[in-house]
């Protein structure tokens, strides 16, 4: 006879709690843990981890993954030269106090939340502000799932669900992949063919918490009352129950028989706020609020915090413990199953602090590995023993190329000066930030990048220009070639130049004494335009 | 109940026990075939793509399925055709003519009704969701054979409006096998080296790119790096073949022939990037979503289309290149029978008819029937799955036999309830 479904999901994705005994105590540092758990596994794998990466590699890791652009040539030198045994730690406490973290992180949760293609302005100033204020992931979620159009703190957050709330099957697949780790898109027609997990009654499950939700005239709207059928497989047509994603069902407070003055009067209400372009009056219960309540209950907020804790690791290893990053279910389970339990209840047990997660994560040694490997075959990229290639985002791509072709010396001065410096070289970028294609897994570069870097006018005129702040101006003024080269290669690449290139680009410039302000663009567009720029490595 | 042979749209669900059957059967077979040998035996014979989308809903009835003198028939009549016995639409003169090379599905039963899901789910051949998003046919196309030798992107798209690089139609294989669309047919945006720099030292300057990388290539993931070295060669490629993109260059008697509308101009291109040696070409034509006054809607725009399709046809066969390319003209439903009070027809994904021919298809096959009054499939219904299977087949992969791999994940080309239409295979 087959198990019992419900045995099977508990007995799968309940043990953090079940053998919680088991994992290390929850008091140990992030960083320890992480590093404790990947190297045991190491420790049974073919696979050898390889060394830490350089300290040039480490602060340009570090300043992109938590800021989103390189460091400057006086960032990179100081760190690197610094003999204190705590320059890591201060370094991201440093880059993670600045206002340049919150946007940055507020562009990847906002591409996280939003996906590529559906980006609406107001979700990224409702990040910015949450993430300024030190929200916490619990309430991110609660106010994007049951947001408050009048409340000005808070504004924008409602998009999330006003953009998607007119496809109620989308609203259903989307928050379960987003805040859950799972796709239950095939549920909507079937029991899921592969996954005992997902059954057509969890799809529409979910679909209960979101039916009494409607667009009423661009405001969110819930009313008191909705059902949602289906069509199973086998049998005949089923009303669905609000059920959670572990299983939990919830029955809404009964409502008496409308009479028909009263369903009139109902609309009537909803009609005039439309009218009158206001929020329409709440419902007296509400079931998105309901489900948020149920997602954060101890036993069913196993998949809440899993899949953040997944989707931070994904973000700052380029690699998920469990991938593809939807797909956390019994018969996908994590390359690091404890690892991930413990990570997840670490976020419960700090109420879903991001800020403690993410400096966790960036202190592991796990995650300052160097991404070059010896040997004939890579490691999987699941066994952590080599750094991921990330794609830099379009943003951090624009703003990297700015901060690369100012003239270093615009970057020092009083650190609030320089902090001021950046910020508004992270705001030019912007625009041409528009032209570039977000990142996603298995990424590659479209060829209309390579046409616009080849031969557009724009990455001429705002990268390659010789203006008073900018690189080329200052190289203008240098007039040893091995001097310039060491300039150029040190802004934009952020370690020294390596013998070789010293030569080769010397060389280069040497053979065009005639022409060397272009000869020094060449070379200048050949570092933006090359792999190594393209990537946080 | 008993599962028809077929894969039908109200029945096209599997249990998990037969689903896990298939599966292991077929991942079994996928072993023994290496796909990277399907891809360079395909490539030899430089197979290509001619994909003409009609966007909104060709109506089949003033088309390939004409009803003529039945309630829903509307006004036109059919006429005979190069091949005895198939008539079609009095819209379609010049293609009727070139019926010898064609063959028509009359039998197409699909699952949307609606623009946003059809458009989507027809051109990624509506595979079983796996919770990834599937290619559509000319990024699939694009990953199975490749490139070829013409050093060109492997499918480029002909559409109205704008232009640029559309990563979404790769899904899961990645942007680098996405399309890139020519917008109205012009050439990608930035195609053109800026004036103030010369070809040496355009070379200079990809030279020094290459040097940089090489170093930093050294123990990296490969494949990432080859990222960059591969979209700057195409770009440089595009560079090179810029009198693709030189519409001055066409000979009058060409555009006069394919028409000096918006279909016959990109048609021509079309044929062009084929004659380049481009994998895929899609060509796009918008507005044939004819709820209002459709007998003035499709009778103006068929007969564009005719005039196009019909040339390029006759172009392909006299160059040779029927041989190896397969045609395909489509939309993402038909039209319905009924005439509405607007005096058009709305959507109808319940019996519908494409044409194709080419390569691998059978000449002057018709698949199925509709009945009398063209409102249902008489004969066994084909879903867009059934499709995919043959044009694969077509082009000389076996869907049985190659499988994608998404990062370990093996997943089928096609539906793998869906069988190829072999009465339209050569």
């Amino acid at each position: 006879m087959r198990p019992n479904r419900l045995v099977l999901l508990l007995a799968t994705i309940l043990p953090s709690f079940t053998v919680a005994a088991d994992l290390l105590p929850p008091d140990r540092p992030i960083e320890s843990v992480i590093d404790h758990y990947i190297d045991a596994r190491l420790a049974t794998s073919k696979s050898k981890a390889v060394d830490q990466a350089d300290d040039y590699t480490l602060i340009r890791r570090l300043t992109l993954d938590l800021v989103g652009r390189i460091p400057t040539p006086a960032e990179s030198k100081a760190f690197v030269e610094s003999k204190d045994a705590k320059k890591r730690e201060q370094l991201v406490d440093r880059l993670m106090a600045s206002g340049a973290f919150v946007r940055h992180q507020a562009n990847q949760f906002d591409a996280m939340i939003s996906g590529p293609s559906s980006r609406t302005s107001g979700i990224r100033d409702y990040l910015v502000k949450a993430l300024g204020s030190n929200k916490s992931w619990d309430v991110i979620f609660r106010e994007l799932l049951v947001p408050n159009d009048d409340d000005a703190a808070t504004k924008g957050s409602g998009e999330y669900l006003k953009t998607r709330i007119t496809d109620l099957d989308r609203v259903t697949n989307d928050v379960s992949v987003t805040f859950f780790g799972v796709n239950v898109s095939c549920a909507q027609c079937h029991d899921h063919p592969l996954v005992q997990d997902w059954k057509q009654d969890h799809f529409f499950g979910m679909k209960s918490f979101f039916a009494r939700s409607f667009d009423n005239g661009g405001f969110l709207a819930e009313r008191d009352d909705a059902t949602v059928k289906f069509k199973p497989t086998k049998g005949p047509e089923k009303t669905a129950k609000m059920m959670f994603l572990t299983g939990k069902t919830f029955n809404p407070p009964a409502r008496k028989e409308q009479t028909k003055e009263e369903e009139i009067k109902e609309r009537q209400k909803f009609e005039q706020a439309k009218k009158d372009k206001k929020s329409p009056p709440p419902p007296s219960f509400s079931a998105r609020a309901k489900l948020v309540e149920i997602a954060l209950q101890t036993e069913e907020a196993v998949f809440f915090s899993k899949a953040i804790s997944n989707r931070l690791w994904h973000r700052f290893l380029g690699y998920g413990l469990v991938m593809p990053l939807d797909q956390m279910h019994s018969e996908n389970p994590a390359s690091h199953p404890e690892l991930l339990q413990w990570l997840g209840r670490d976020m419960a047990n700090h109420q879903y602090d991001l800020r403690r997660m993410i400096r966790g994560i960036v202190l592991s040694k796990t995650y300052s590995r160097s991404s070059k490997w010896t040997g004939d075959i890579p490691p999987a990229p699941g066994v952590f023993a080599v750094a991921q290639l990330k794609p830099l985002t379009p943003m951090q791509l624009a703003a990297s190329m700015r901060v690369a072709v100012a003239d270093p010396a615009t970057f020092e001065g009083k650190p609030e000066d320089v902090e001021k410096r950046l910020e508004s070289i992270e705001n030019s970028a912007r625009g041409f930030a528009g032209n570039i294609a977000a990142p996603t897994d298995d990424f590659q570069i479209g060829v209309s990048e390579a046409l616009l870097f080849s031969n557009s006018d724009r990455v001429e005129k705002e990268f390659l220009n010789d203006g008073g702040d900018r690189l080329i101006g200052k190289l203008k003024t240098i007039k040893d070639p091995t001097q310039a080269v060491e300039l150029m290669i040190s802004s934009t690449l952020c370690r020294p130049a390596t013998p070789d290139e010293k030569k080769l680009l010397t060389e280069y410039l040497q053979r065009r004494t005639d022409r060397s302000a272009d000869a020094q663009r060449q070379i200048l567009w050949s570092l933006l335009s090359g792999a190594e720029f393209r990537f946080n490595y | 109940m008993a599962r028809s042979p077929l894969c039908t749209p109200r029945d096209h669900l599997l249990s998990r026990r037969q689903w896990l059957g298939a599966t292991a059967l077929a991942g079994a077979s996928a072993l023994a075939v290496n796909p990277l040998t399907i891809a360079a035996e395909a490539k030899k014979k430089g197979k290509q793509v001619l994909f003409v989308w009609l966007d909104g809903g060709l109506s089949q009835l003033e088309s390939w399925d004409p009803k003529p003198n039945t309630p829903f028939g509307g006004p036109f009549r059919a006429i005979p055709t190069s091949v005895p016995g198939i008539h079609i639409s009095e819209l379609l003169p010049n293609s009727a003519k070139q019926m010898h090379h064609l063959a028509l599905v009359r039998s197409l039963c699909t699952q949307d009704n609606s623009h946003s899901a059809g458009v989507e789910r027809i051109q990624r051949g509506d595979p079983k969701n796996r919770g990834v998003t599937y290619p559509y046919f000319g990024s699939a196309v694009a990953k199975l054979l490749g490139s070829g030798d013409s050093g060109l992107p492997p499918y480029i798209h002909v559409k109205p409006l704008s232009g640029g690089f559309m990563p979404k139609d790769a899904g899961f294989l990645g942007p680098k096998f996405g399309a890139l669309a020519l917008g109205d047919g012009k050439a990608p945006d930035n195609l053109l080296r800026p004036e103030t720099m010369t070809a040496e030292e355009d070379n200079e300057r990809n030279e020094l790119r290459n040097l940089v990388d090489q170093r930093y290539a050294e123990n990296r993931r490969t494949n990432t790096m080859e990222a960059t070295r591969y979209v700057f060669n195409m770009a440089a490629q595009l560079q090179k073949r810029r009198d693709l993109f030189d519409i001055s260059t066409y000979s009058p008697k060409d555009v006069e022939r394919y028409g000096k509308h918006e279909i016959g101009r990109h048609m021509l291109i079309a044929r062009r990037m084929l004659e380049a040696g481009v994998t895929f070409v899609k060509v796009s034509s918008f507005g044939w979503d004819t709820h209002g006054d459709n007998f003035n809607g499709q009778g103006s725009l068929v007969p564009q289309f005719d005039q196009a399709f019909a040339a390029m046809i006759s172009d392909l066969h006299e160059r040779g290149m029927l041989e190896h390319t397969l045609v395909i003209a489509m939309s993402e439903f038909g039209r319905t029978p009924r005439i509405n009070g607007h005096l058009g027809r709305d959507h109808w994904p319940e019996a519908w008819s494409l044409a194709m021919g080419g390569t691998g298809i059978k000449k002057g096959a018709v698949v199925g029937k509709t009945n009398d009054k063209g409102t249902f499939v008489a004969t066994d219904e084909h879903d867009i799955g059934h499709l995919f299977h043959t044009w694969f087949r077509a082009l000389g992969i076996d869907p049985k036999k190659t499988e994608y791999d998404n990062e370990g994940q093996p997943l089928p080309i096609a539906h793998e309830g869906c069988k190829p239409l072999t009465e339209a295979l050569a």
